[in-house]
């Protein structure tokens, strides 16, 4: 009887691990929407002039046109 | 005593599985679906891909500099020609292939023809990003 409820404990922890896993992989295809991809392409860019202006500014060089 | 050790190693188990998936799942790139995307999304996404690569060269030159390894100047003159081509981007992330290859092909051939051997290793990479927009 109590090998029984063992197993059981033990099927519904494997289940849960199994549920988590395929959740998690059903996330990681992230789908893009328009908005998205505009706010990423920005935030890059900006990362990007941010990291030059940062490095001319450093250097005492002046910025860039 | 034995039924319990069992049922320890088994939690055990699944304690190192739920760690190698985690890990896994960190080391491996994250897909994106791009198929709800429309046309200009898509520019967006692919012109996002170029910046992205723009910055890698920028913090390439950046720390090669700072080991040394790149002068001053070059840095300089890379860092200023990375910064026209994300200009030219963000003007026009939907055609910006052609004015940002004449940004840098005008750039280069402004320098001496040493600042251009020591830059090349940074503006080739550029070039390369440049040309492979659009073609994937």
């Amino acid at each position: 009887m109590t090998q029984e409820m063992n197993m059981g404990i033990v099927q519904v922890i494997v289940a849960g691990v199994l549920d988590v896993v395929r959740r998690h992989f059903e996330q990681t295809g992230e789908i893009l929407t328009d908005e998205q991809a505009h706010k990423t392409l920005l935030i890059d860019l900006q990362d990007g002039q941010s990291t030059i202006a940062q490095e001319f500014i450093a250097k005492g060089w002046p910025l860039p046109q | 005593m034995k039924r319990r050790l069992s049922v320890a190693s088994l939690l055990a188990c699944i304690s190192v599985l739920l760690f190698a998936v985690s890990l896994t799942s960190a080391c491996a790139s994250k897909k994106v679906d791009t198929s709800q995307l429309s046309a200009q999304g898509l520019h967006d996404y692919k012109a996002d891909q170029v910046v992205k690569l723009v910055n890698d060269v920028t913090i390439s030159a950046i720390t090669a500099n700072k080991v040394g390894k790149l002068s001053d100047d070059t840095e300089r003159v890379v860092l200023t020609i990375n910064k026209q081509v994300l200009d030219v981007v963000a003007a026009n992330p939907a055609g910006f292939k052609s004015q940002a290859l004449a940004v840098l092909k005008n750039s280069r051939d402004a320098l001496s023809l040493p600042q251009q051997a020591t830059a090349d290793a940074y503006l080739q990479q550029v070039l390369a990003i440049l040309n492979g927009w659009g073609t994937k």
